[in-house]
């Protein structure tokens, strides 16, 4: 039983454990309560900004407008967050760009350094919640050329406006020329060159941003994708909305007309908290969906159910659930065929299920991707324990019933190989022997012997043909020769050449495995046979191989007898088609004569 | 006459040439397989060849096979199939490819010296041949009784001999006939019968045990 021997190695694969919890789903009472310490805290957050906003409610509503839904909604979005498993260190990057946002307007208290960090302070914003979008669903998602692209954004963003600011004089910004100011270089018309030389980098960097989302996007699988999706189609819209600035002012916008753009900046700019969200929404539907999915399959936990149930909740189509069959000490899948572990070079994530006894149940094999998705993971594993639990029950049976099958199919082909050795054995030895004795015999018989002698020798010679007659009938009987030599259509046709009813036949003439061969043959002489008794007058016979099915139909234009039994018309048949893992159909058909299909596996 | 024969058994091999001998035939090359046949024929020149059709190495088909290679080497070598099985199927596949100098026999009739010796002549002249106990089983298995049943005596006499593989000269020897009845014969047959009048020798046999085998001719 070499096929199972791999059973013994599947500790060796490299296997994640993801146990199932036992979470509970959240019940009203701690729900509200979650909602409303959610609300409290975004309500917190948001007066902070208007108030850091303080004079700009005065000479700009309009932008102050804009700016604080910006504050509210990366708020809001980061304090939801901050509930998802292993998303709080974004949460705190989403609360930071709307509390830095906000300081970039408090330039308009004009007291202390807040002129002068207010610039600095908006682009650190947009740099914080460009890192956010980089880090969601799952940091280790970066790419190498992502990491370093998100370094160069805070450096073109943070860095530029820095080197703007201190070679700058606060008058040169109209403020007064007493507010608190650092100044490295004053010198108007490097601090001029400065910003010719930023503008143009800036809209590269926000290209470079839209760019990377497209690839991003691209590269994402399954729940990944799903979940990157929203930041995606919004990244467009946050390319024009940072680009709009930088253009303004290379435009030479000014007044009114740039007042409106900073004002529908921050406000489109609300597209981020809002991607982040939907994201939000989506993974907790996500692990509804998995809890809808398993309860669907309890009601019938097949094993083939139950992975689709865990592919369809975890969008995995290529997750495999291999079950254990103590009988078997093995795995197999979901058809109870023998299932090896993922090969080891196969980046596969494996988890190992086991009853609450400890007993093994199932491994699961799973697109490493689901690695970052713990929780909908072990909903998904917690949920399906009873399925699974059922499952690996009738999986167990179906691997017993696939080796019952096999041993069958092996011994059915044994079979065959043996006849075949027979009929060769009785053809090319003691056939021979007999027909070289006769030639032998008939050379002896020469006129010089006496009369009595030579009618000896004729006696031996007609018993040697009578005995070969007799063993010739034998080997047929074993196995027809042409149908090893010549292949079915061959051997059928020489069955047909001798038959009193008028016999059609039309199979395929290329070769099938010898045993699907013979049982084709047997099956065909046997029809043939059962078409004379109800004094069928035409028989047709056809057959076509598919996907490794050896299809015969055998169509008579007689009745079957009403009440006639498969087994009793077809002795031994049905067990031989069976045994190799087919069937046979009877239909009586409405034009008359009945017809045999068969579907015999090739191997 | 000389021939060559190739056959696994060297008893059957003995029995053959001893047999041979007798009525003046000359074994000048002996083989107990079709590619040891094939390396000594050119160089023996026999003018038929004696195939069993079972051979080494796998014992299914390798007489067919080496008669196709014979025809290949020098197609005025006649070549006749032994095979211990009436099986039409090996007969019309050695006649595939035209049926002069082509015979099929049944290793049972071997012993009878006299019928293995004319096969071989007629062989050797380049006439076909198939056995008389083949051609009984198909025309007694036939489903075409009803047509059969339309020719005349003589006529089914005469079909029976071009199904045996004979020309019309041959025919006519045997059955004792001029030249121009069998050919009149022979046109009626194929009138009754709906066989393509084929004048071709060559073709004729396969035609005729075509028609008897299936219903449908070959064309």
């Amino acid at each position: 039983m070499s096929e199972f021997g791999w059973a013994n190695r599947v500790n060796t694969v490299r296997t994640t454990s993801i146990a199932p919890t036992s979470q509970r789903p959240p019940t009203p009472a701690s729900a509200s309560r979650q909602w409303s310490r959610t609300l409290a805290v975004t309500a917190v957050l948001t007066a902070s900004g208007a108030l850091i906003f303080g004079p700009l409610w005065q000479v700009s509503p309009d932008v102050a407008a804009g700016s604080i839904l910006f504050t509210a909604m990366f708020s809001g979005a980061g304090v939801i967050l901050w509930d998802e498993p292993g998303h709080r260190r974004t949460a705190v990057l989403l609360v930071l760009a709307g509390q830095f946002w906000a300081l970039g307007w408090s330039e308009e208290w004009a007291i202390g350094p807040l002129p002068f960090i207010s610039g600095p302070a908006s682009y650190l914003a947009l740099s914080l919640a460009a890192w956010a979008m980089f880090r969601y669903p799952d940091p280790a998602l970066l790419s190498r050329l992502e990491r370093v692209f998100v370094r160069i954004l805070a450096g073109v963003a943070v860095g530029g406006i820095l080197a703007e600011t201190l070679t700058a004089r606060p008058q040169w910004r109209g403020y007064q020329p007493d507010t608190w100011w650092i100044t490295l270089i004053a010198d108007r018309e490097f601090n001029v060159a400065i910003g010719t030389v930023l503008r143009p980098l800036q809209v590269l960097v926000i290209g470079g941003f839209l760019l990377l989302w497209v690839l991003r996007i691209r590269r994402m699988r399954g729940l990944d994708r799903e979940l990157l999706a929203p930041m995606a189609l919004a990244s467009p819209v946050i390319a024009v909305a940072v680009g709009a600035v930088p253009v303004a002012k290379l435009l030479g916008l000014t007044g009114q007309t740039m007042d409106r753009v900073y004002a529908l900046q921050p406000a489109a700019l609300a597209v981020i908290p809002l991607a982040f969200l939907i994201s939000v929404v989506r993974r907790r539907l996500a692990d509804n969906a998995v809890l809808t999915l398993i309860q669907q399959v309890q009601r019938r936990p097949t094993p083939e159910a139950v992975q689709t149930a865990l592919r369809t909740a975890l969008r995995d189509a290529t997750l495999r659930v291999r079950y254990w069959a103590p009988e078997l000490n093995a795995h197999v899948d979901v058809t109870g065929a023998p299932a090896g572990p993922p090969a080891e070079d196969e980046d596969r994530l494996v988890m190992p299920v086991t009853e609450p006894t400890g007993e093994p149940l199932a491994v699961i094999d799973a697109d490493p991707g689901l690695r970052r998705h713990p929780l909908v993971l072990s909903n998904a594993l917690a949920a399906s324990g009873l399925a699974l639990e059922n499952a690996q029950l009738q999986a167990a049976v179906l691997g017993r019933l696939s080796q019952v099958r096999a041993v069958r199919m092996q011994a059915v082909q044994a079979g065959v190989a043996e006849r075949r050795r027979v009929e060769r054995d009785l053809h090319d030895g003691a056939q021979q022997r007999l027909l070289a004795l006769r030639l032998v015999l008939a050379a002896s018989d020469r006129p010089q012997l006496s009369e009595a002698a030579r009618e000896r020798l004729r006696q031996m010679n007609q018993e040697i043909a009578l005995a070969l007659n007799e063993l010739r009938d034998l080997a047929r009987g074993i196995h027809p020769a042409v149908l090893s030599q010549a292949g079915l259509s061959a051997a059928i046709d020489a069955v047909a050449d001798q038959q009193p009813i008028e016999v059609e036949a039309s199979l395929p003439t290329g070769r099938f495995p010898a045993a699907t061969e013979e049982t084709a043959y047997y099956l065909i002489c046997a029809a043939l046979k059962t078409a004379e008794a109800p004094g069928a007058s035409r028989v047709i016979i056809r057959g076509h191989e598919r996907d490794g099915v050896l299809t015969i139909e055998v169509e008579q234009d007689s009745r079957r007898p009403a009440g006639s039994r498969l087994e009793s018309e077809l002795p031994g048949m049905l067990d031989r088609v069976r045994a190799l893992g087919g069937d046979i159909m009877f239909s009586t058909l409405s034009r008359g004569g009945s017809l045999m299909v068969a579907a015999i596996p090739c191997g | 006459m000389k021939v060559a024969m190739a056959d696994d058994s060297t008893l059957f091999r003995g029995g053959l040439r001893l047999l041979l001998s007798q009525v003046g035939v000359e074994v000048c090359l002996e083989a107990s397989n079709g590619e040891e046949l094939l390396e000594g024929i050119e160089q023996a020149r026999p003018e038929v060849a004696i195939l069993d059709i079972r051979m080494p190495p796998t014992f299914t088909r390798e007489g067919l096979q080496t008669a196709a290679r014979i025809r290949e080497l020098d197609p005025g070598i006649g070549v006749l199939i032994l095979s211990t099985y009436a099986e039409t199927t090996y007969a019309a596949e050695l006649f595939a490819n035209g049926s002069a100098g082509r015979g099929y026999m049944l290793k049972d009739r071997v012993d009878d010296v006299g019928t293995l010796r004319d096969a071989l002549v007629r062989l050797a002249a380049g006439e076909s041949l198939v056995d008389a106990t083949l051609v009984d089983s198909l025309i007694g298995h036939s489903r075409r009784q009803d047509a059969l049943a339309a020719l005349t005596v003589r006529e089914r006499q005469v079909l029976r001999q071009m199904a045996e593989g004979r020309s019309n000269a041959g025919v006519a020897a045997v059955l004792n006939l001029s030249h121009k009845t069998v050919e009149n014969y022979a046109a009626s047959i194929f009138g009754k019968l709906d066989i393509p009048a084929g004048s071709d020798d060559n073709r004729r046999v396969l035609a005729v045990l075509s028609w008897l085998r299936a219903g449908t001719v070959s064309s």
